[in-house]
């Protein structure tokens, strides 16, 4: 018999979706033929073939009425499932991701492998915003660096800055002149701030240079945005991964260090 | 956006050798397209649309003149190439991937990357077993794990035993009580044991439970031979894989820990050498 080159069976194996759907239920447990056809609903004589083609390459092996991998065709079934996951992770995140610049992505891309992405909707082109911000308020402990205020009335950011002290949550922000002159235009807000900064549960500062991206950590969750010209996030991709959350903090402790601290000398007179 | 499987995007790539030069090339750095063309051969037109593919996926991107593998791509091309190298380990263990005690390999397979494997052939049906042979008994230290008499004839034992005599070999196998027994009742071969059991050269082990397999290291080599019901090796794997050899060591480990040492003591009496004794 001889031995195919290993594309060659890499491209036999991947070009059935039938073919990668009996390795995979194989590899999750033992099963006769008549179970595989029912679970799968492959048709009994693409079965057979499979499993004599599997058999011949020594991916999976009769234990009396059952088909089972082997350990060397569980092997195979795990890094066909790190190639497909690397793939899937750059359909989901690559037009999103690869709108940053390329210095700001420099985590393996895999810890990306469970991140959801929020888009603008038909009809409510603010949704990713806006979840985003519900995320952030809901939190005890967040961190953030941007470049513009969320989308929100005065009133409103009063109600939420008040929920903010009462509940004593915890938060530090980097953020552009300008949007911390924007934020702190409004009075109510401006005199909190005088109040807040001198807590240590507060810290903002000024980052001069541009910020192209919003980053966000609102407990165990991490968010990250790109944003158009005008700051504005395009879109939100979010993530519970411990390695993306470590990978953002350490984004947003990079703008902290190049950073100027606030203090309440530097809250704008009105 | 739609969303797509990504198995047609791994179909895509996989169903093409140029597709994948091309990935693995940009891999390596940026390239104009030119320096693309003149090292892969990949003819024009065909980079051309190969590139296109690729950008649209973003797995590569343009940068000036050049192009670039993203990060994407580079991590599409690295988790293919451990495809590939897996389905390289899986073929050249084809043929005894399913005699491999894999309920007792708890032993991560990646490690037998390297790992050459000798099966029985046509015109040599004893090539793995002759392979043991060489490789043990060429071996200043080695440990072995058997269920078997080492195959040859009384004349090769003896043979074997005088070239062991003259060298500083130091061996130690564990074997099962059967075959253990079996050697025992034969008294040339009691005799070619007892010179090395009485100045430590040769240790023996006695195991009473089963031995599914042939496990054992030769100097840098560690080796396993999957056997059948009567302990008769199929195959011979070898490689000198340091993970692999931790863990081979780890087994016998366990093994010389459920066994009995044999010492001199428990050897037979030699028989009478002038022939007056007779019983």
């Amino acid at each position: 018999v001889t031995t195919a080159a290993p594309l060659d069976d890499v491209s036999f194996l991947v070009r059935s979706a039938h073919r990668v759907t009996v390795l995979q239920t194989l590899s999750a447990g033992a099963r006769s033929r008549r179970d595989l056809h029912e679970t799968t609903a492959i048709p009994q004589p693409t079965l057979g073939r499979v499993l004599g083609a599997f058999e011949t390459r020594g991916w999976v092996e009769r234990r009396g009425r059952e088909y089972a991998c082997t350990a060397f065709g569980e092997l195979l079934c795990e890094s066909l499932r790190g190639l497909l996951e690397a793939v899937g992770v750059c359909q989901r995140l690559g037009d999103v991701l690869s709108r940053l610049p390329a210095d700001e992505v420099d985590v393996d891309l895999r810890a990306f492998a469970d991140a959801t992405v929020w888009e603008p909707e038909p009809g409510d082109a603010l949704a990713h915003v806006r979840r985003m911000e519900e995320a952030w308020f809901a939190a005890d402990r967040t961190r953030l660096v941007g470049s513009t205020l969320g989308p929100a009335s005065f009133a409103e950011r009063r109600e939420v800055a008040e929920t903010f002290v009462e509940r004593g949550q915890r938060s530090e922000t980097v953020v552009s002149r300008a949007m911390m002159e924007h934020g702190l235009s409004d009075p109510v807000i401006n005199e909190m701030a005088r109040d807040l900064l001198g807590d240590d549960r507060v810290s903002a500062s000024l980052y001069d240079g541009p910020i192209p991206v919003v980053l966000a950590v609102a407990d165990g969750t991490a968010m990250l945005a790109p944003t158009d010209d005008n700051g504005i996030p395009t879109t939100v991709v979010v993530s519970d991964d411990e390695d993306v959350r470590a990978w953002v903090d350490a984004r947003i402790d990079h703008y902290r260090e190049r950073a100027t601290e606030m203090t309440v000398e530097d809250v704008p007179e009105l | 956006v739609t969303a797509h499987d990504p198995l047609d995007d791994v179909a895509f790539l996989a169903r093409s050798a140029h597709r994948v030069t091309v990935l693995q090339t940009l891999a390596d750095g940026p390239r104009s397209r030119r320096d693309l063309h003149e090292e892969t051969g990949v003819p024009q037109p065909t980079l051309g649309r190969v590139l296109g593919a690729f950008e649209e996926r973003n797995w590569v991107e343009r940068r000036g003149r050049t192009y670039a593998c993203t990060a994407f791509g580079d991590l599409v091309c690295t988790s293919l190439a451990d495809l590939l190298e897996t389905v390289e380990t899986v073929q050249r263990f084809r043929d005894v991937a399913g005699t491999l005690p894999t309920e007792e390999l708890d032993l991560d397979l990646r490690a037998l990357a390297d790992a050459t494997v000798t099966t029985p052939t046509d015109g040599d049906p004893l090539a793995h077993v002759n392979r043991l042979s060489d490789v043990w008994y060429s071996a200043d230290r080695g440990v072995i794990l058997m269920h078997l008499i080492p195959p040859g004839s009384l004349q090769d034992h003896e043979a074997r035993a005088d070239r062991f005599g003259e060298t500083e070999q130091v061996v130690e196998s564990i074997n099962s009580a059967e075959s253990l027994d079996q050697i025992l009742e034969n008294p040339a071969y009691v005799e070619l044991l007892r010179e090395g059991l009485e100045n430590d050269r040769i240790r023996i082990h006695r195991y009473e439970g089963t031995i599914p397999f042939v496990l054992g290291w030769a100097d840098d080599t560690a080796f396993i031979a999957p056997t059948d019901d009567r302990g008769m090796p199929t195959a011979f794997v070898e490689t000198t894989d340091e993970e692999v050899r931790a863990w081979v060591e780890a087994r016998l480990d366990a093994y010389r820990e459920q066994s009995t040492r044999l010492l001199p003591e428990h050897l037979p009496e030699a028989p009478a050498t002038d022939g007056g004794d007779d019983s």
